[in-house]
């Protein structure tokens, strides 16, 4: 009996320090990613400086390796703008599906986005190049922002639902009960309760906009030799330079890219955190 | 409907258009790329499902393109990865939930949510500059060496740029999703079973191994979303798979998968007549593939949830 319970202890013993160690494994990457950007990332900032946010893109056989600034400013632009896009019609559509769950368009609806949010965003690259940019006959910034919008969508909407159920029964039913109709019980009431997850969900809209590089690229062009052209004109994105100067064979691009790497992952980082931040005070 | 107030009914009427208007769009994108996909079915029929070639040419009569080779490549590099992905989501879930100290265990969670959101370019920096170098002179070369007379060894590891490569990245990127549907999952087991095991005087192990097993079609239901997520990962596979459009077994080869064929040929097949078409037919496959497994997964999550709270 109590070499039977040894047997059992020591195999648990054993089993959860194989569990630690694989989980240990599982985390290693992002250690490793983190060092190789903030040692190779750091190489580059610190030779550029200041320099990197505001200049353009080095030529294949310059010795300096200039800056992003075209892609630093398209990214913003285009996430901005795609939230902007995609916000109002995600709120609206989250409204009147979880106000109206019973709704056989609300069903519907919940099926198809939900679905959509699972498929791969290279789609609606495809989609919106063979759509706005054949007919505009350029990839611009606007083109970028629309792919982003589309690909954002499906996410910013699941973020409101969730908001929208996060108003607890008690404060629905005392709203309805002043005789508010579902309008008014939005603007005054369910707004106010739940800004803090609206919040979080345009925030990780954001940061997953900024991120994303599929929608971007047949969309958005690659403007670099200007910062800004227009936004009916090529821009350019931090991610789709990483992409391209990743897959570019000379070294002064891999620096950029390194470069580029670092100050995405400050920016993702410092909005993941924003929003854990906000989360935290989320208490009713 | 009827028996709402009218301003609530005007609320809901002056919505529906825009609810209306985003479904019929959302369904529209899966039938443009079926219509713009059609001259390629028309043209090679089931040779672009059988046949993998890729030669582009001016005169339309001689154009022949083939998919086989990619279509195989991203089921290979999306299964090899979920292969990966699903011991290191098991351990995380383990540890997470019944192993590690509470603020550990947050810690290690938010570190696990990281990783999740992390651009996949960066991944993909990762992967091409400094993985596949690596992976290349201490895993594949000995591998090859010592175990070159399997076929999944047997060819000579060159560049670094392969399906191995390609899968690990993708099974780094893909774990953190899974860990979090699993523990997920894990938290919506009812806690009288826990109580019961414990009540027997179970060990930790032996609670996670019990508890993992009344979660079992949970589990291949996350694999089976991690592999679709997988199956359109672009960026990732496109950095590391070192894109040649053959079929291989062999993990150590360059090769393709859709994505990462559409990602390199979309620019130059406008050119042409016949390869736009096909790059769409590829991804029509791809949507299609892609949205019946994460039906099929989402649909036991149900099923599995419904049954666990009886």
């Amino acid at each position: 009996m109590s070499r039977n319970l040894l047997a059992r202890k020591l195999k648990n013993y054993l089993m959860t320090s194989l569990t630690l160690l694989t989980s240990a494994l599982a985390v290693i990457p992002l250690a490793s990613i983190l060092h190789a950007a903030i040692v190779e990332g750091g190489r580059t900032l610190l030779e550029a400086g200041v320099n990197f946010l505001m200049e353009l893109p080095p030529t294949p056989l310059s010795s300096s390796v200039g800056g992003v600034a075209p892609a630093l400013l398209g990214s913003v632009l285009a996430t901005s703008l795609a939230i902007i896009i995609s916000g109002p019609v995600a709120f609206l559509t989250a409204f009147l599906v979880t106000e109206f769950p019973n709704s056989i368009f609300s069903k519907a609806f919940e099926v198809v986005v939900r679905s959509f949010s699972g498929i791969p965003s290279l789609i609606v690259s495809m989609f919106v190049y063979s759509v706005v940019v054949v007919r505009m006959g350029t990839q611009s910034l606007l083109a970028g922002s629309l792919s982003l919008a589309i690909v954002v969508l499906p996410y910013t909407y699941v973020y409101f639902t969730s908001a929208m159920r996060s108003v607890p029964e008690t404060v629905r039913e005392a709203a309805m009960s002043l005789g508010m109709s579902r309008f008014q019980a939005l603007r005054h009431v369910y707004v106010g309760v739940s800004r803090k997850y609206i919040l979080t969900g345009v925030l990780m809209s954001c940061v997953r906009a900024f991120g994303d590089t599929a929608p971007l690229l047949f969309t958005m062009g690659f403007l670099m030799n200007s910062v800004f052209a227009g936004l009916l004109q090529p821009s350019n994105s931090l991610p789709v330079l990483i992409f391209a100067y990743a897959l570019s064979p000379y070294e002064v691009f891999h620096r950029v890219a390194w470069g580029a790497t670092l100050l995405l992952i400050v920016i993702y980082l410092t909005l993941f955190s924003l929003t854990r931040g906000l989360l935290r005070g989320v208490r009713l | 409907m009827i028996f709402l107030p009218k301003s609530d009914k005007v609320v809901f009427y002056s919505i529906l258009p825009l609810v209306i208007g985003v479904l019929g769009f959302f369904i529209t994108v899966g039938f443009f790329m079926l219509h713009q996909a059609l001259p390629s079915f028309m043209r090679f029929g089931v040779d672009l499902l059988v046949s993998s070639v890729w030669s582009p040419a001016e005169d339309p009569g001689r154009e022949v393109y083939g998919l086989a080779a990619p279509f195989l490549g991203s089921l290979y590099v999306s299964a090899l990865a979920t292969l990966f992905a699903l011991p290191l989501s098991v351990a995380l879930t383990f540890s997470t939930t019944e192993i590690l100290p509470r603020h550990v265990a947050g810690l290690l969670r938010n570190v696990v949510e990281v990783m999740g959101g992390l651009p996949t370019v960066v991944y993909g920096l990762w992967g091409s500059l400094v993985l596949s170098p690596y992976l290349r002179d201490s895993v594949m070369k000995p591998l090859h060496n010592y175990l070159g007379f399997l076929p999944i060894f047997s060819c000579r590891p060159i560049t670094g740029y392969s399906v191995l490569t390609a899968s690990i990245v993708l099974a780094t990127a893909t774990t953190p999703y899974v860990t979090a549907l699993l523990i997920e999952g894990y938290g919506m087991i009812p806690a009288k079973y826990k109580e019961g095991i414990l009540s027997l005087g179970a060990t930790r192990y032996e609670v996670f191994k019990l508890l993992l097993g009344l979660l079992r079609p949970y589990v291949i239901a996350s694999s089976l979303l991690g592999f679709s997520r997988a199956l359109g990962e672009t960026t990732i596979v496109a950095l590391t798979i070192g894109n040649a459009v053959k079929p291989t077994l062999c993990i150590f080869d360059p090769t393709h998968t859709i994505p990462s064929l559409i990602a390199s040929q979309f620019e130059s097949a406008r050119l042409y007549t016949y390869a736009l078409p096909t790059l769409f037919a590829g991804g029509s496959l791809l949507l299609a593939v892609s949205l019946g497994v994460s039906y099929v997964g989402i649909k036991m999550i149900y099923t599995w949830r419904g049954r666990i709270h009886v």
